[in-house]
């Protein structure tokens, strides 16, 4: 947008003190003489208790250039009063963001529970509100509108007092807005690409995986619809920060499936996650060793949910090979059970009736995960695809070797050392490298020490450097 | 057909039960890829005809099978010995997890395993017998000859059918009803997918295999498969999944457009859970033969997007579809019609629905009827749901005394004369994997006003068109006012459509099957 046209419609907007046909009129004048879908936007956005979509910015848009401004306004007042009742929204200049950035925390704040993404959002959240102004966005009931954090969810996802006064019905123009959640919910995908589509606001969002997707026979089916939708807003913004190289082959390659669409999709840049331990103290790592080990020997750790992506089938195949050998480990998997978990639980439940020494943790304290990561004498991760895999970062950050798949950002991780990578279609290779790993003194002890000796990736680096790319320095 | 092994003597009355019979019976075709001696098939049917324990003479056999197949090695056999002892293709974990359970377990435990799999509710004995297809392409035409549905890729698949049939060694097939296997045609599905329009002759009224004899299974082995439709049913998609994996099979795929996930919002949402399940079934294809470069270059993009997960990745290579008019009815009649151009009617051709732009190209309509500017609009498409307000708005045009027209129903035939009697025409959507009208009008001689981008700046390059940003509403009004208003400029089109070399079905097709058939190294 023109930086004249930018200053027209703010100086429109400071001259005016509530939503009144004086101010609404002078958007739409200004909106049919320069064509800015924008403000339109801007103009919608104002008038209804809904933040508009893209097919209400379009008819207003092309109802603006055949019969004027009162023609559009007139309609669109018989609209607003077939719209749901609501409350009387705050006043104009409460509600309107000019300018910024527009952090969108809507589920971390809504969800108690801590998903990987979720702890991304916090990590990097706190540490972007400590450093540089921005207003931390939540949505109204049924994705209708934008509305600030309370006073709650703004100090337990940012970990700072919110603002005095919240306000509903906000309305971002000429803002960054940040993503870095994952927005597959319909409705708010829809409002945010016409936010976004319309020129009303630059999108910047964190990018984790393509699974959904790429990999749909490992995603329960409604997971890739919702994910179209979340795509639907993705191919709108302007900068991409993706959680790994894997993850950003992924969005680069879904850039260039937009060919057909005369578009180019958003700057997808690499910021690789970050790998903090979590330290934990001698009785810490004793607890979960009594816990979870049985007897003296060795135990091997596998955590994530149990889904077929995990190929946690491949891993009790492989343990179960191992047992037979006579090798003496148990193995622990903590994890949820997940979608496709049957045949997971039905083997594992035939391998313990059998005797064999296999524990499943589906719910494990911060403390028990992160004792266990030390106690265990390896991490197995033979995911089949991953954004990242965080298990593999944590392990190797608490100096425990890992076996993971040579593949995508699994196969990244193993490079920086540590790690053993294998094929993950290939169960012998597993086998292999387990075997070697409880077996081989010399070889465990040289991971332990390059595992101990890779550079600390923190949460301060990544935010820092996803804050660049997505906001950038100016900010 | 002949009966694969005659019953014992003095025993001609006893008969199996079907399904055990039909196990042993496709396991018997299968004998030489599995390594299965004729002895051993010989005991089994003998012993279930004179009623031996039953179960125990098929478990037998079955173990017989699998120490073939762990002798042999490759799970290619894996694949089809639990395709043919089940009579449908594996699921993706089935075949892994017999693999895994023939490592710990001896054949007997493997061969109760398979038959217990076999009796399991969710997959009964199937009583058809079967064919291994090795020397033949095997083309999926589930949704072709089971439809009279006439889409674009109904129309792809029907007009290679046409042509490859008579002249190549090809085995068309159709799914079982759960969706499960593939099997041969009956002799109207053969005349849906392969001889469309043709008078239907009393043959294939009924529905007796193309083949004679009765329908088999098919069980495509180190040959290849072509994927021409898009099915979206999620069972298909896994067993085809499944095939493209382990069965040895080249798996090659028809690409049109990804638009189901870059523009879900276009289609519906719904079908992008659908459709990524058939790219799961693509990204172990070994070969994308793209309808278009832009389709191409989308396909590509996916085949990035999953190169993380270490993969093989399919080529992508483009066939471009062909530029032909419409098919006029009757017999070569057509060439003396004479068709007298409307010098005042613009034609817009393509299904009503978000993608197509059609509220951009009724905005420009509307801008030049204001100037006053006379022409009639005519739409040829059907009607989505979801296009309300399309509808809507061609209704307050019309009421408003604009000269614009829809219609829905229209023949071939017809099609080709509206596209003949327009002085142009416009195709302005926003995302296509072809863009047939733009092509079909060119081919008819008339010139189009289409989008800037993508598939259908593609099929305007060889000229005949006008070029705009869809997004545009006044770029659009702007070429249709030059077209309508400058007879200069409408005849240099005119006479670019007039000599562009046109592609033919008969080309496309002789294109594709060069695509489809293995290169020379593979086969050796």
């Amino acid at each position: 947008m023109s930086a004249h046209g930018h200053d027209a419609v703010l100086a429109l907007l400071r001259a005016a003190n509530e939503v009144d046909d004086a101010l609404l009129a002078g958007l739409l004048c200004l909106a049919r003489d320069q064509r800015r879908r924008d403000v339109v936007w801007l103009t919608l956005a104002l008038l209804h208790p809904l933040l508009p979509v893209q097919v209400d910015v379009e008819r207003a848009f092309r109802q603006l250039r055949l019969d004027g401004p009162k023609a559009v306004l007139d309609d669109e007042r018989v609209r607003r009063t077939r719209s749901p009742i609501s409350p009387e929204p705050p006043p104009l200049h409460e509600r309107l963001v000019l300018g910024g950035v527009v952090l969108d925390v809507h589920h971390t704040a809504h969800h108690p529970y801590r998903t990987g993404i979720q702890r991304v959002v916090i990590e990097s959240g706190r540490r972007w509100a400590a450093a540089h102004p921005l207003r931390a966005v939540a949505w109204t009931q049924n994705w209708g509108g934008l509305r600030d954090l309370d006073a709650a969810e703004h100090d337990r996802v940012l970990a700072r007092p919110g603002r005095e006064q919240q306000a509903q019905a906000l309305v971002p123009w000429g803002c960054t807005y940040v993503l870095p959640e994952i927005a597959g919910d319909l409705l708010r995908a829809q409002r945010l690409a016409s936010m976004v589509e319309s020129g009303a606001v630059r999108l910047s969002l964190i990018a984790y995986d393509l699974i959904p997707i790429t990999a749909a026979e490992t995603a329960a089916p409604p997971m890739p619809s919702a994910f179209a939708s979340y795509l639907g807003v993705v191919r709108h913004a302007t900068s991409v920060a993706a959680i790994s190289e894997a993850a950003t082959t992924e969005f680069r390659g879904f850039c260039d499936m937009l060919a057909g669409q005369g578009v180019t999709g958003p700057d997808v840049r690499e910021v690789c996650l970050a790998a903090e331990a979590v330290a934990v103290d001698a009785a810490g790592v004793e607890s979960a060793r009594a816990q979870l080990a049985v007897g003296e020997a060795p135990f091997v750790l596998a955590v994530g949910t149990h889904e077929p992506r995990k190929n946690h089938l491949a891993l009790l195949h492989a343990a179960e090979l191992l047992w037979r050998e006579g090798l003496h480990f148990s193995l622990v998997l903590l994890g949820h059970n997940g979608w496709g978990s049957d045949a997971f639980l039905a083997l594992a439940g035939e391998l313990r009736s059998a005797g064999r020494p296999l524990a499943l943790i589906t719910a494990a304290s911060d403390e028990l995960l992160w004792g266990s990561y030390h106690a265990a004498r390896v991490v197995a991760f033979p995911s089949l695809h991953e954004g990242f895999g965080l298990p593999v970062a944590e392990a190797l950050a608490c100096g425990t070797p890992v076996v993971t798949s040579d593949v995508g950002s699994m196969g990244e991780l193993a490079r920086g050392g540590g790690a053993l990578a294998i094929d993950p279609h290939d169960d012998h290779a597993l086998v292999a490298a387990l075997r070697a790993l409880l077996t081989d003194d010399a070889l465990h002890g040289r991971l332990v020490a390059e595992a101990r000796s890779r550079p600390v990736r923190t949460w301060d680096d990544y935010a820092a450097e996803v804050w660049q790319v997505l906001v950038g320095p100016g900010a | 057909m002949s009966p694969w092994l005659p019953p014992p003597r003095g025993t001609q009355d006893l008969a199996i039960p079907p399904a055990l019979e039909a196990v042993q019976r496709r396991l018997h075709a299968a004998a030489e890829p599995l390594g299965l001696s004729s002895d051993a098939l010989r005991t089994a049917y003998r012993r279930s005809a004179e009623h031996d324990d039953l179960t125990a003479a098929t478990a037998d056999l079955l173990g017989h099978a699998i120490s073939c197949v762990q002798r042999l090695g490759g799970l290619d056999r894996l694949w089809l010995l639990l395709a043919v002892t089940h009579g449908q293709y594996p699921l993706p974990d089935e075949v892994q997890r017999l693999r895994r359970r023939l490592e710990l377990d001896d054949g007997l435990a493997g061969s109760r395993f398979l038959l217990s799999s076999a009796q399991s509710p969710v997959s009964d004995f199937s009583p058809m017998t079967a064919t291994i297809v090795r020397d033949q392409v095997v083309v999926d035409t589930g949704h072709t000859a089971g439809w009279d549905l006439n889409t674009g890729i109904q129309r792809v698949v029907r007009e290679v059918l046409r042509r490859w049939v008579p002249q190549r060694p090809v085995l068309p097939v159709a799914w079982t009803r759960p969706q499960s296997c593939a099997r041969t045609l009956t002799a109207a599905e053969l005349h849906r997918a392969a001889r469309w329009g043709v008078q239907l002759d009393a043959e294939a009224t009924i529905a007796k295999p193309a083949s004679g004899g009765s329908l088999q299974l098919v069980f495509p082995w180190r040959t290849t498969y072509l994927l021409a439709e898009v099915p979206l049913e999620p069972e298909r998609l896994r067993r085809l999944s499944a095939l493209a994996r382990y069965s040895g099979s080249r798996v090659v795929v028809v690409g049109y457009d990804l638009i189901p996930i870059t523009n879900a919002a276009a289609v519906g949402p719904g079908l992008a859970s659908s459709f990524a399940q058939y790219l799961s079934a693509v990204k172990h294809s070994v070969k994308v033969v793209a309808i278009s470069e832009t389709a191409a270059a989308e396909f590509r993009g996916f085949t990035r997007a999953f190169s993380a997960q270490g993969l093989r990745l399919p080529e992508v290579v483009t066939c471009q579809l062909p530029a032909e008019p419409p098919p006029a009815g009757g017999s070569g009649g057509d060439k003396q019609a004479v068709v007298t151009v409307d010098a005042r009617m613009v034609l817009s051709v393509g299904s009503i629905e978000v993608r197509k732009n059609h509220l951009a190209l009724l905005q420009a309509a509307e801008l030049l009827w204001r100037e006053g500017l006379a022409f009639r609009l005519q739409l040829i498409g059907k009607v989505s749901l979801e296009s309300a307000d399309v509808v809507d708005r061609i209704a307050e045009l019309r009421d408003a005394g604009r000269d614009l027209e829809l219609r829905s129903d229209v023949s071939d035939t017809e099609l080709r004369l509206a596209y003949e009697a327009a002085r142009l025409s416009v195709f302005v959507s926003t995302d296509e994997g072809y863009g047939l009208p733009v092509a079909e009008s060119i081919a008819c001689g008339t010139p189009v006003v289409t989008t800037r981008y993508g598939s259908t700046a593609e099929a305007a390059r060889g000229g005949g068109a006008v070029l705009v940003d869809p997004h545009d509403d006044d770029a659009i009004a702007d070429a249709m006012r030059t077209l309508l208003t400058r007879d200069d400029l409408h005849s240099e089109l005119v006479q670019q459509c007039r000599t562009r070399a046109s592609r033919t079905w008969d080309d496309y097709a002789a294109e594709l099957w060069d695509h489809v058939l293995p290169p020379p190294r593979e086969i050796a």
